[in-house]
């Protein structure tokens, strides 16, 4: 550099002073005008007119930046280009809450499901971790092949921002969410959830767009709002075959997006988790009083059909661990106790409630739930000494049991 | 004909936006119209980024981009060429933005990119659309007449 050069460049840095404004890539996205809306054709069929919508879709997606920059083009860019994509996705409705036994009051827990996506790790498979979060508790941590992730939503993250690159997204549709205007992208994918009934296998079969994953995007931000997949179902029993389309439940878009390093994964809460083998033998009243050590729970003899012991297995191991009762009322209601929380309460002791509260959980009662064939709320609580759960087919009898616990005499 | 995607586009940014916002305050007179100036060029760049042909490299093309929307901030706004130093009543030394604003414009794009965003000159040649020759040229007339203004200035 000249004398000339390191006198002007002296002047001019005291003269202009660096900027100090931070980059920020979402500022560009903000400024970029939403997609065009495309002219109706009224006088065409309805095929004609959803073969025309394909087309189109198909079009505004796949074209390589023939015409400027297309809806999944700035969805793609609202995401990022680093290595790591991070997803944290909550159902829209809570599957979880605490109730208060005393008014009934209810407050769901907030449940979140972070997955993290190494988009430049070299097996075909993007290697997948993360954690899921209950109440603020991590309640799992997984890494890739772990059966606590939760394949969809697994799926969701790794899936969106191939599919956006590749043009396999099309057009579904328009929605409002949260009074935001939103395009819904359909991904589809030939695969199909194959169930037998009287096992807990579910497994993937090749089914052409057997599965549906529609994604809410946001028209001015073009970030991602909502997500949801919509399965076929073949359930196969004896030689019978049925075919189902069963929508699994809406989850929010908390965030996604791209950073160049990979979030640190935390550390998982301590876990009590437990099972029981069938009952040991049947116990008597008197004697169920007392063979856990401390006086046992229950609703009183009206309606006891039996009382069972159990033995219960620590799930690391297989160790025995100790004894469970399983009280079995008329009308489908169980109380079920033990004098540690893994069995029959919730295993992460943390997420126990105080004693007058319950956390309160369905199964079947989401869309799975016409293929479990039955519906089954559990409310677990802790009731003296004791960890307690209490199940029947409907929320208010459950919760009218949870409410008249009371210890034997 | 080379296209470019928008991850380019928005490694580029992240890559260079000190330089794209530092030249940007300057032409378009201060720091938040700069950088105002920056997010709207790679806006307008990604909506047309199908017309990037590859004739030259892609910051070339995006400067081109940033440097005209810059232009235009600074006409929509009441930005003064030489405002922060402009000498105060009582001053005899005028303040170098003073001297940069009194070059023709070319000068004074080449001024910015050479100095703010260290472009060489066919990088410079690239963004303002002339021949590596004229760059040196341009350059050479700014820095005989920011010279000699001031020393006039000076003595």
């Amino acid at each position: 550099m000249t004398p000339t050069e390191e006198l002007l460049r002296a002047e001019l840095d005291r003269a202009y002073p660096a900027t100090a404004t931070a980059p920020d890539w979402s500022e560009v996205l903000r400024r970029l005008p939403a997609a065009p809306a495309r002219p109706r054709r009224r006088r065409l069929g309805v095929a004609a007119l959803a073969l025309a919508a394909a087309a189109a879709a198909a079009l505004a997606l796949g074209a390589p930046w023939r015409h400027g920059p297309t809806f999944a083009d700035r969805a793609l860019a609202a995401i990022g280009h680093d290595r790591y994509v991070v997803a944290v996705l909550e159902p829209v409705q809570p599957s979880v809450s605490v109730v208060d036994l005393a008014t009934g009051r209810t407050r769901p827990l907030r449940e979140r499901t972070v997955t993290i996506v190494d988009s430049g790790s070299a097996s075909s498979a993007p290697n997948t971790s993360g954690w899921i979060t209950l109440g603020g508790v991590v309640t799992g941590v997984f890494t890739q092949g772990n059966p606590e992730n939760d394949p969809a939503v697994a799926s969701f993250a790794a899936g969106y921002r191939k599919a956006l690159a590749d043009g396999s997204a099309t057009v579904a549709g328009k929605t409002t969410y949260r009074g935001r205007p939103a395009r819904i992208l359909r991904f589809s994918f030939d695969q199909a959830v194959e169930v037998r009934p009287g096992t807990q296998v579910l497994s993937p079969v090749a089914y052409p767009h057997g599965r549906t994953e529609d994604v809410a995007v946001d028209t001015a931000t073009f970030r991602p709002l909502w997500v949801r997949w919509t399965d076929t179902v073949v359930t196969v029993d004896g030689g019978t075959r049925r075919v189902r389309r069963v929508q699994e439940p809406t989850y929010r878009v908390v965030s996604i997006g791209s950073r160049p390093t990979a979030p640190t994964l935390p550390q998982a809460a301590h876990s009590d988790e437990a099972e029981t083998r069938p009952a040991l033998r049947q116990v008597t009243r008197a004697g169920a009083a007392r063979v856990l050590g401390a006086r046992a729970r229950w609703l009183g003899p009206l309606g006891l059909r039996s009382v069972e012991l159990e033995q219960v297995f620590s799930l690391q191991g297989q160790a025995a661990s100790g004894f469970g009762l399983r009280f079995v009322y008329a009308h489908g209601l169980e109380v079920r106790e033990s004098t540690r929380p893994g069995p029959y309460g919730y295993w992460i002791p943390g997420l126990l409630p105080p004693e007058g509260k319950a956390l309160a959980s369905c199964e079947g009662c989401g869309p799975w739930g016409v293929l479990e064939g039955k519906r089954a709320w559990t409310f677990s609580l802790r009731s003296g000494p004791m960890y307690v759960s209490v199940t029947a087919p409907t929320r208010d009898l459950a919760l009218g049991a949870a409410q008249q616990l009371r210890a034997m005499p | 004909v080379r296209t470019a995607t928008v991850a380019e586009l928005e490694s580029l940014y992240r890559a260079r936006y000190p330089a794209f916002a530092r030249v940007a305050a300057a032409v378009a007179g201060d720091d938040a119209r700069g950088a105002d100036a920056v997010h709207d060029a790679f806006a307008s760049a990604m909506e047309r980024l199908g017309s990037y042909r590859g004739e030259a490299p892609l910051e070339a093309w995006v400067w081109q981009i940033v440097i005209r929307a810059a232009g235009a901030a600074r006409r929509r706004g009441v930005a003064p060429l030489v405002a922060p130093d402009e000498p105060a009543a009582g001053e005899d030394e005028p303040g170098i933005r003073a001297l940069v604003a009194a070059l023709p414009e070319r000068q004074r794009l080449a001024v910015f990119l050479r100095y703010f965003a260290d472009l060489d000159y066919r990088s410079i040649a690239d963004a303002l659309g002339v021949e590596v020759g004229t760059v040196s040229a341009t350059l050479s007339a700014a820095h005989a007449t920011l010279r000699r203004n001031l020393e006039e200035a000076r003595a």
